[in-house]
């Protein structure tokens, strides 16, 4: 039982056992009003305690004893006997259900009857008297929850009035033109047109009988509209509703509305009526909430216009306010965005990290000042090797600090991996407990960095690997004891920074991944025949996995086996510029391990050199670069292979692939770059190898978009142009 | 007045009444293929809307009207 | 450089409810805030006034002094007129959400409030950026529904 819980049991005990002495006391004089009070109030805390907790029918049950109770208070009905009796019966049935939440924590199944009947026998017992439930949404309102979300965008989390409007079918003789009331609801936050019933021909409709309704929400107070609604009272029900907010996806963000809401809340608040020292006050408060709810979504920016309006009439601010709440570009969303996105996007910068870069703009201000001095030196007709001694200096300078600057424009993009370890440990703990596994989950390296864009791209892989590991992985604890393992599982999640960009790590102590299976199921799948999967060596037939559609589990389960699997990983991997590797142990576990590009900006590519021009791939897909002598490479039909590392690995020429002329320069061997094509090996033969580059890859633009192979263009240091390459489209 | 008949087409302006409910029914019934222009109207009266909505004509110019446009097109465009 | 949104605002938690106050607490915490509690009003004012906090999160129906009353004398005070304030009730009558925003609230929640719809607005209210910091705890106290 939870802390949380045992306090609510122990609370509940007192409340009840407060309302119990304070209708003792009613009964001997129904006119103590401090008692009314004290049960009162008593019933209400409980009512909220048990809100708390999924216990609706107590909730319900205690509503309707404090609804009784708020009745006799507001002297709609009277102190009686019967009234006291059912009330007792209310508190013993509550005594009874807290005693068995402390064994059971459930109510028991009689409940929710329990609790409409005692719900009956109040009403009966004031007479019928009470009014339905504050709380619940009133008869003829249900419309209100069934509402589609696009049509609850503007209310969700507001608590609103809801109109249903049925005009008289001679509403217009009586010269009402209920669309026209409907106009001049304030707040209007939701209008629907309804007919009562089936259109006839028009030839036969009476156009002067009135055939429609109207349901509308309004964010103005009910009282308000009771008044706009005062010539119809009968043909219109109103009633106060707690809208509620839309569904988040994910746990961490804001519901883009509720800022929404809240920012248009501050306007509205702002228009209240009161003395000159309360609008004050209010307008201290609003502003100061205003601005944080500014700074919380990261438009900083936006909190200049704020203060602007501030210093100006409440009017102006109020209109700032309410337009700041409807500024569309503050839905920020965490979804993975595509480098190229256009969609404007905030970025939180380490005060230390900006001044680094102001620091470098002040020493290129000052390397830039060299250079009219050397101009002047030219004019003056100084020694042509002096001069270039200068320009030299200068240049040698000037690189120094453009490289720093790159270096530092870079690392502001840069966050920590902590951003999307942390859901990490909730989400294993929850998920553990429902498999009904036993699992640690170790976390190193969460201080390492990485780009924004690649953080992005990298929270779905790492949250589908770790469920992964969690349902297919582990075993459950008595498979764990028969196999001689400790009962409680690790699940390892690490990063770390190689040479080539951030290293993420899932590795479990489970059951490993059985690559017989794995080559039967991507068998069934015809992604290969048996022969090909026979072929192929424990650990190629593991990167099977990463085939659209092979997942070795044999049933799907609710937790990883919803049809993305680890291709949809692969995918997200590949598209950041990276690749995703395995490996495992049958009885000893897994591993995972993701290789990414430390940024996006910047790709760091191995060039070579293919029939007079340039072409780079990025340097996490190049796994080696080798001569290999002609008579290494073997021929099958058209096919060509070659063994490297003891395997055997498709030889693929890239001159062929770019259906360029073949090379007819005299040589030994081949030129040949090892590619992770996606966990197949490929060999590529090229004409020669050339130095890595890192470089800044432009999209292909114009009619070049369209083909296929390309990933980009880039512009090296000697102005020559390259060509990058997406191998997998070209093979 | 409000609305302007014209051969195949009905322009809608400004505050439309309920007293060209008659008109635009009988209107609506006699026209092979009407067209319906409301860009200028700012306020269209209910016996209107369902002679409209009761009609299924399609609308060829959308009303300006903020709180037509946004509540009341919507209606028109789904039948 | 810039006036940065302390990275661990103080709320101030005001409510009669000793599991409602457990609640709130647990939530806030989980999802890295401070939480100081007060039972009453009168209590609510002397926390507010002893340590400043960065939000209000009151309860209306409390005895000795409810929260309608304790906001508007806080509002009264110079350095606390202008802390934001959410109030929270179990009443969703319209004028409940009138009346507090009247007394100078900014924001007013049915109760029981998502653990996340709280967290949200108390992130809003302070001016922490939505993405900081950890995720929303306490989770499996709440039942997600309104009575």
């Amino acid at each position: 039982m939870s802390a949380l819980f045992e306090q609510f049991v122990l609370e509940s005990r007192e409340l009840l056992e407060a309302a119990g002495a304070a209708l003792l006391r009613l009964e001997r004089d129904p006119t103590d009003t401090a008692a009314v009070n004290d049960l009162f109030r008593a019933l209400h805390t409980l009512k909220g305690a048990t809100a708390l907790f999924d216990l609706a029918p107590f909730t319900r049950m205690v509503h309707a004893g404090e609804d009784a109770l708020m009745a006799v208070r507001d002297g709609r009905a009277a102190m009686s006997g019967d009234l006291a009796d059912r009330l007792l019966e209310l508190l013993d049935t509550g005594a009874a259900w807290v005693d068995g939440l402390e064994h059971s924590q459930s109510l028991p199944d009689s409940a929710g009857a329990r609790a409409q009947a005692l719900e009956t026998g109040l009403r009966a017992a004031l007479g019928g008297a009470a009014e339905t439930a504050d709380g619940a949404t009133p008869a003829g309102f249900a419309w209100v929850h069934e509402l589609p979300e696009a049509e609850r965008v503007k209310a969700a989390g507001r608590t609103v009035t809801a109109i249903a409007y049925v005009p008289a079918e001679d509403c217009f003789f009586a010269g009402d033109d209920p669309l026209d009331l409907c106009r001049r609801i304030p707040d209007l936050l939701l209008l629907r047109i309804e007919a009562t019933g089936a259109w006839p021909p028009l030839a036969d409709l009476d156009p002067y009988r009135c055939a429609l309704r109207f349901r509308a929400l309004s964010g103005a107070p009910k009282d308000e509209l009771t008044r706009l609604f005062r010539g119809v009272p009968d043909q219109v029900s109103l009633a106060t509703v707690a809208i509620p907010a839309l569904a988040v996806p994910a746990p961490p963000a804001v519901p883009p509305s509720l800022a929404t809401a809240m920012l248009r809340e501050q306007a509205r608040i702002l228009g209240l009526p009161g003395s000159d020292e309360e609008t004050a006050a209010r307008r201290a408060a609003v502003l100061r909430a205003a601005r944080n709810i500014l700074a919380a979504e990261g438009r900083n920016a936006e909190g200049a216009a704020l203060d602007r309006a501030a210093e100006g009439p409440s009017d102006a601010l109020i209109r700032c306010i309410a337009s700041l709440a409807d500024d569309p570009a503050a839905v920020t969303q965490a979804t993975p965005v595509p480098p190229a996105a256009p969609a404007r996007r905030a970025l939180r910068v380490d005060a230390e990290r900006m001044d680094r870069l102001m620091a470098l703009v002040g020493e290129l201000v000052v390397a830039k000042g060299g250079l009219p001095y050397l101009a002047r030196e030219a004019q003056e007709g100084r020694s042509a090797d002096a001069l270039a001694q200068g320009i030299k200096e200068a240049h040698g300078r000037i690189d120094s600090i453009v490289g720093e600057l790159q270096d530092a424009v870079l690392r502001l993009r840069l966050l920590p991996l902590s951003r999307v370890f942390d859901p990490l440990p909730r989400m294993v703990r929850d998920t553990a407990r429902r498999l009904g596994k036993s699992v640690e989950l170790h976390l190193s390296g969460g201080e390492t960095e990485a780009d924004k864009d690649i953080l992005d791209i990298l929270g779905e892989p790492l949250l589908h690997l770790v469920r992964n590991g969690l349902d297919h992985g582990v075993e459950p604890p008595e498979r764990r004891r028969a196999a001689g393992k400790p009962e409680v599982a690790a699940l390892r999640v690490q990063a770390f920074q190689d040479s080539n960009g951030i290293v993420v790590e899932v590795s479990d102590d489970g059951a490993g991944i059985d690559a017989e299976a794995v080559r039967r199921k991507a068998v069934a799948k015809g992604a290969l025949t048996v022969e090909q999967a026979a072929a192929l060596s424990d650990a190629e037939a593991l990167r099977l996995i990463f085939l659209p559609g092979v997942s070795t589990s044999e049933t799907v389960s609710d937790l990883s086996g919803r049809g993305v699997g680890m291709d949809a990983v692969r995918g997200a991997v590949e598209q950041a510029g990276g690749r995703v590797e395995v490996a495992s142990t049958p009885g000893a576990g897994t591993r995972f391990r993701l290789v990414l590009p430390l940024t996006m900006m910047v790709t760091r590519l191995v060039t070579v050199e293919t029939a007079g021009a340039l072409y780079g791939f990025p340097v996490t897909l190049v796994t080696g670069m080798q001569r290999v002598p002609h008579g290494a490479i073997r021929r099958m039909k058209h096919a060509e292979s070659v063994v490297v590392q003891d395997a055997v690995v498709p030889l693929l020429r890239l001159r062929r692939l770019l259906n360029l002329p073949e090379d007819e320069r005299e040589r030994s061997g081949e030129a040949v770059l090892l590619v992770d094509l996606g966990g197949q090996p490929v060999a590529l033969v090229v004409d020669a190898f050339r130095e890595r580059a890192d470089v800044v890859l432009k999209p292909m633009t114009g009619l070049l978009a369209r083909l296929r192979g390309y990933a980009g263009t880039a512009v090296l240091g000697d102005g020559r142009l390259l060509l990058a390459l997406n191998l997998r489209e070209l093979v | 007045m409000p609305i302007h008949f014209e051969d195949r087409t009905a322009r809608f302006e400004g505050a439309c009444t309920v007293e060209e409910a008659i008109p635009l029914a009988e209107w609506l019934c006699a026209v092979e293929d009407p067209r319906l222009d409301l860009g200028g109207c700012t306020a269209l009266h209910t016996a209107l809307l369902q002679l409209l909505l009761a009609s299924e004509r399609p609308i060829a110019v959308p009303p300006e009207d903020a709180f037509l446009k946004g509540w009341v097109m919507p209606v028109l465009v789904k039948r | 450089m810039t006036d940065r949104p302390n990275p661990q605002p103080r709320v101030l938690v005001v409510d009669d409810a000793v599991t409602v106050r457990a609640y709130t607490r647990q939530v806030l915490e989980a999802d890295g805030f401070l939480v100081d509690e007060a039972v009453n009003g009168i209590d609510g004012l002397e926390h507010a006034l002893a340590s400043a906090p960065d939000l209000l999160i009151v309860d209306i129906n409390m005895q000795k002094m409810d929260g309608y009353t304790m906001l508007r004398r806080l509002r009264q005070e110079q350095t606390l007129r202008d802390v934001p304030a959410i109030m929270i009730s179990t009443e969703s009558k319209d004028s409940d959400r009138e009346n507090a925003l009247l007394a100078g609230a900014n924001w007013y929640f049915v109760k029981p409030v998502r653990p996340a719809d709280l967290t949200g607005a108390a992130r809003l209210l302070t001016g922490r950026h939505q993405d900081d910091g950890r995720q929303d705890g306490g989770r499996q106290a709440g039942n997600g529904e309104r009575s």
